[in-house]
């Protein structure tokens, strides 16, 4: 995965969060929708059931209405009585339109001229409703209901038949309390409404779906289904019962928009809040991602320092939370890694350290060996040298021609002499055994005055002898100790050819004395810091220093356990620190 | 002018177009199956092009009868009725014969195969064969039923006393040797006792008559809870019983018991699948006939359903149940075939009600349906009266 750390936290985060938010949150759309679905279904069937039971008590009231009075005529068909039947009939029958009683050959007795079928389709299973009758003139539809008139023993008497206004069919619909946007119709068998809604009566004229009807007419029970409105443009829950004894059936359609309008606000409102706890987590990761790679990102600064090496001293803390040098708000795993890295930091400065130093050693040691050959081998061709130029000179009056050059033959080979001196010096302060005397630093650096007062004398410079009170005494050898501050104040003083002041303090620190030689001198550029304890390296001019004084004096400082620093600042003079 | 020439174009189409049967016309049925029959018919037709209508089983004759002879423009393909039914519409010619060449009716009983035929003609395909026998719990009962007074639930409908009454020596008509000579029996002395027996036995039962309730959920739940041990029903009950909560495999079939001359008495019918002369689609509907008559199918139902198979290589693959019901309604006897047999029920149906509830003596009952079937008789043989005036 490409990026930062925390861009691939925060993506496997929200990778980690969406997915389970998303399955879940589909999940609990999904039930919560199939269950609301369920409901609104159940209610729809539950509404048609209990109108298709309404009506079919309705036609089997009516019926039997119609057949307790056939069967009352059957008994007893005197004309009063039959007069009497018809007008009970009108009165208590309101949605009679017509009735007539006509004997067992269909001729008619009394009542109301009807249509020929209501004799002809009478014969069978004790009576008959008719198909719907559609006046042309576009009135109430009606249908013909014929009852057979039995007498006590069941011999056929007659039939009466009564044509029904079927109005109340939209009475029935237009009083049920179906859903908002609902339609209902009741079809006959030939899918033609028979009765409707009156909240969209004029518009539910068309009839409902046809696939609807058809499903509904085909199904000799009840069901449910969905689909495309009578315009096709929105899809319907259509929920459908037949009713029994006809071939009717009772169509409720609702746009689905609309039925399943709670089922769309749980989703709407799943949707929401599952983006909430989406932003929530996101917001969450990111400050948690930023809380964890801020530490590593420290981490990382760090290890790109050592690695330019320009951060080998330990820094503060790198704890979470916790900027340079601040404490750590708590202890984790971020910040005991941080912890440790700068241990180990630290651990692997000093162990630079002590690997430049075991080297500066091994290159002190074989210039030492290489020195103290040399010097043995020139110490005596050079004694030989000196002591026949010094013997001739003595046989040289003052102003003989000879006596120049051989002044000048004795200075050299006292000026090498010097040299080899030197070289003898640090061979022995290479490979000879320090003496653990204490030693008075204090009064080190007083000889040390003495030894370099006629040349800062001679060359103006001014001195400074800062001693301060109380000070340990470490143990060492004071002859090679001296050694090192004068090699240090002659350094100094080498480097104020114009005048300037030097300065020499001792104080105590952290148990220890630390001695301090300031000079007002042209510093020393910051690269050449990292070589001046080396070997021979030096910038005075030929002839002026072999290049091993701070060499040797280093080495002295590191064989008593002590350590030797150089603040520079070019122009502005260096100070060389001792820590006894 | 281009939208014009478009409009007339399209209205010479739908001019030629009217009438006319297109090949994606639905294949309309109509039917009269119950509730867990429909279920299993849509499933079977779900891979064809069919619009089905149930039509109330009591309402279906005179509905097809008005359509039919109507010529009505929503006169279906495909009709599956009761084979009572089809000698009357087959006499009113609004059915179409059978093709014999392209169906294979030696598959078919020969008890099926008298369902369709009338005047040696096939009229349909043979849907199921049904009738009447003795059903028992063989779970408790050792040995089945094997006489009438073994009987525990009377049902007081005219179909199940044709069954009592041959059994009891009577009949609707006597038929001599002459072609003519037809005469009624139901008022006889032998239908009188018939009756008064049977209402002995209604009184006799725990299970009092009701004419207007629904008798047969009343008896299967009597039936299941083991307060009548013997009924009388046919394949259809076994779903009825089902639903009442009786396990069909604890039912025993007998036969109903035959008359004293050993002929069989319970009458046997069936479903019949025939194709209107209205119809749109005959050939598509005569394929969907023998789909739906398929060995396979009706052996499948009768392992849903307890229907009989009427094809012999269904019968093969059949339920047990099924299989005893075809077995034992070879011992029953089809009702007169007759263009008038579903009307005789109509005046008999209420006066054994009548006898049952004792509004009516047996002689009064049976003397008013003799004079309801002389007039049926009367009328068939005349044009329709004409109506009201």
């Amino acid at each position: 995965m490409k990026g930062g750390l925390r861009t691939r936290i925060v993506v496997l985060l929200a990778i980690a969060t969406i997915v389970p938010t998303v399955l879940v949150g589909a999940l609990a759309v999904r039930r919560a929708r199939t269950d609301v679905r369920r409901e609104v279904v159940r209610g729809h069937l539950a509404l048609v059931r209990a109108l298709g039971a309404g009506l079919d008590t309705t036609l089997q009231d009516l019926r039997h209405a119609l057949a307790l009075a056939a069967g009352a005529w059957a008994d007893n068909p005197a004309p009063d009585a039959t007069k009497r039947q018809l007008q009970r009939i009108r009165r208590e029958l309101p949605s009679v339109r017509k009735v007539a009683v006509l004997d067992a050959d269909g001729a008619l007795v009394a009542g109301d001229a009807l249509p020929e079928a209501a004799f002809e389709r009478a014969n069978t299973y004790g009576g008959y409703v008719s198909d719907v009758i559609r006046p042309k003139d576009g009135g109430p539809p009606s249908a013909l209901v014929v009852v057979q008139a039995r007498t006590r023993t069941g011999e056929l008497a007659g039939y009466v038949a009564a044509e029904i206004d079927l109005s109340f069919v939209g009475d029935t619909l237009a009083a049920a309390r179906a859903g908002a946007g609902s339609r209902l119709w009741v079809v006959d068998g030939a899918g033609e409404p028979v009765g409707w809604s009156g909240v969209v009566r004029e518009a539910a004229r068309g009839g409902p779906t046809r696939v609807v009807v058809e499903r509904a007419l085909a199904s000799g029970g009840e069901g449910s289904l969905e689909a495309g409105g009578s315009l096709a443009v929105y899809a319907n829950l259509s929920s459908y019962q037949t009713v029994k004894g006809v071939s009717w059936a009772i169509v409720l359609e609702q746009p689905t928009s609309k039925a399943y309008a709670l089922a769309a606000a749980t989703t709407r409102d799943t949707i929401l809040v599952g983006a909430a706890v989406l932003f929530v987590a996101l917001l969450a990761g990111l400050i948690f991602a930023s809380r964890l790679t801020r530490p590593l990102a420290r981490l990382s600064r760090r290890v790109e320092e050592i690695a330019e090496g320009t951060g080998g001293a330990p820094h503060g803390s790198a704890g979470r939370g916790g900027g340079e040098g601040s404490q750590p708000p708590f202890e984790d795993e971020i910040g005991a890694l941080a912890r440790r890295f700068e241990d180990m930091a630290r651990r692997v400065a000093e162990r630079e350290k002590l690997k430049e130093a075991l080297a500066r050693n091994q290159q002190l040691a074989s210039v030492g060996a290489l020195a103290a050959g040399v010097a043995h081998e020139i110490n005596n061709p050079l004694t030989t040298i000196l002591g026949y130029a010094n013997l001739l000179l003595e046989d040289k009056p003052p102003g003989h021609a000879d006596r120049e050059s051989l002044e000048l033959v004795a200075d050299e080979a006292r000026r090498v002499q010097g040299i080899v001196r030197t070289l003898l010096d640090h061979a022995r302060a290479e490979t000879g055994p320090v003496r653990r005397d204490p030693v008075d630093v204090n009064a080190l650096c007083e000889r040390t005055v003495a030894l370099v007062g006629p040349t800062l004398k001679k060359r103006g410079i001014a001195l400074a002898l800062d001693l301060g009170d109380g000070l340990a005494n470490p143990l060492g050898d004071a002859r090679r100790l001296e050694q090192v501050l004068v090699n240090l104040a002659q350094n100094a003083v080498q480097a104020m050819d114009k005048g300037g002041s030097l300065r020499l303090a001792t104080a105590p620190r952290d148990g220890r004395v630390e001695v301090a030689i300031a000079d007002t001198g042209p510093g020393i550029p910051e690269e050449l810091l990292g070589k001046i304890f080396d070997p021979f390296f030096t910038t005075k001019g030929p002839g002026v220093g072999t290049g091993l004084g701070l060499a040797i004096a280093q080495q002295i400082v590191l064989d008593h356990g002590g350590t030797i620093e150089v603040e520079s600042k070019v122009g502005r003079g260096s100070t060389f620190k001792v820590l006894l | 002018v281009l939208r014009r020439a478009l409009f007339v174009f399209g209205l010479l189409i739908v001019a030629c177009g009217q009438g006319r049967t297109r090949a994606g016309d639905p294949i309309r049925v109509w039917h009269t199956f119950g509730p867990e029959e429909t279920e299993a018919f849509n499933e079977a037709i779900s891979d064809e092009n069919v619009v089905s209508t149930v039509i109330p089983f009591g309402r279906a004759q005179n509905r097809l009868r008005d359509v039919l002879s109507r010529n009505a423009p929503e006169c279906p393909d495909l009709v599956r009725m009761d084979a009572t039914w089809l000698p009357g519409f087959v006499h009113d010619e609004t059915l179409l014969q059978a093709p014999p060449d392209s169906i294979d009716f030696d598959d078919f009983t020969s008890e099926s195969l008298e369902l369709t035929e009338w005047n040696h003609v096939w009229w349909g395909l043979p849907q199921t064969v049904d009738g009447l026998a003795l059903l028992y719990d063989a779970s408790t009962m050792s040995r089945p039923p094997t006489t009438l007074d073994a009987i525990e639930s009377v049902r007081a409908d005219g179909y199940w006393f044709a069954a009592f009454l041959r059994a009891s020596g009577g009949d609707f008509f006597h038929t001599g040797d002459g072609l003519l000579d037809v005469r009624m029996t139901i008022d006889a002395p032998e239908a009188i006792a018939a009756l008064a027996r049977y209402a002995r036995l209604a009184e006799r039962s725990p299970l009092t008559p009701e004419p207007a309730g629904d008798e047969a959920a009343r008896e299967a739940s009597a039936f299941s809870a083991g307060r009548v041990k013997v009924i009388v029903g046919g394949p259809w009950t076994v779903a009825v019983l089902a639903r009442a909560g009786f396990d069909p495999g604890r039912l025993g079939v007998a036969p109903y018991p035959a008359g004293p001359d050993g002929k069989p008495a319970a009458p046997r019918g069936g479903q019949v699948w025939v194709v209107p002369r209205c119809a749109r689609r005959p050939r598509d509907a005569w394929r969907l006939a023998e789909k739906l008559t398929s060995a396979d199918l009706q052996a499948a139902w009768s392992h849903r359903l307890g229907t009989v198979p009427t094809r012999r290589s269904a019968l093969a693959k059949a339920s047990p149940l099924a299989r005893r019901f075809a077995e034992v309604l070879q011992a029953s006897r089809p009702l007169a075939r007759d263009p008038m047999t579903p009307e005789l029920f109509d005046d008999l149906t209420p006066a054994v009600q009548a006898a049952l509830l004792g509004d009516a003596t047996p002689e009064e009952a049976l003397a008013g349906v003799a004079r309801g079937w002389h007039r049926l008789a009367q009328r068939r043989a005349q044009p329709p009266p004409g109506g009201a005036p």
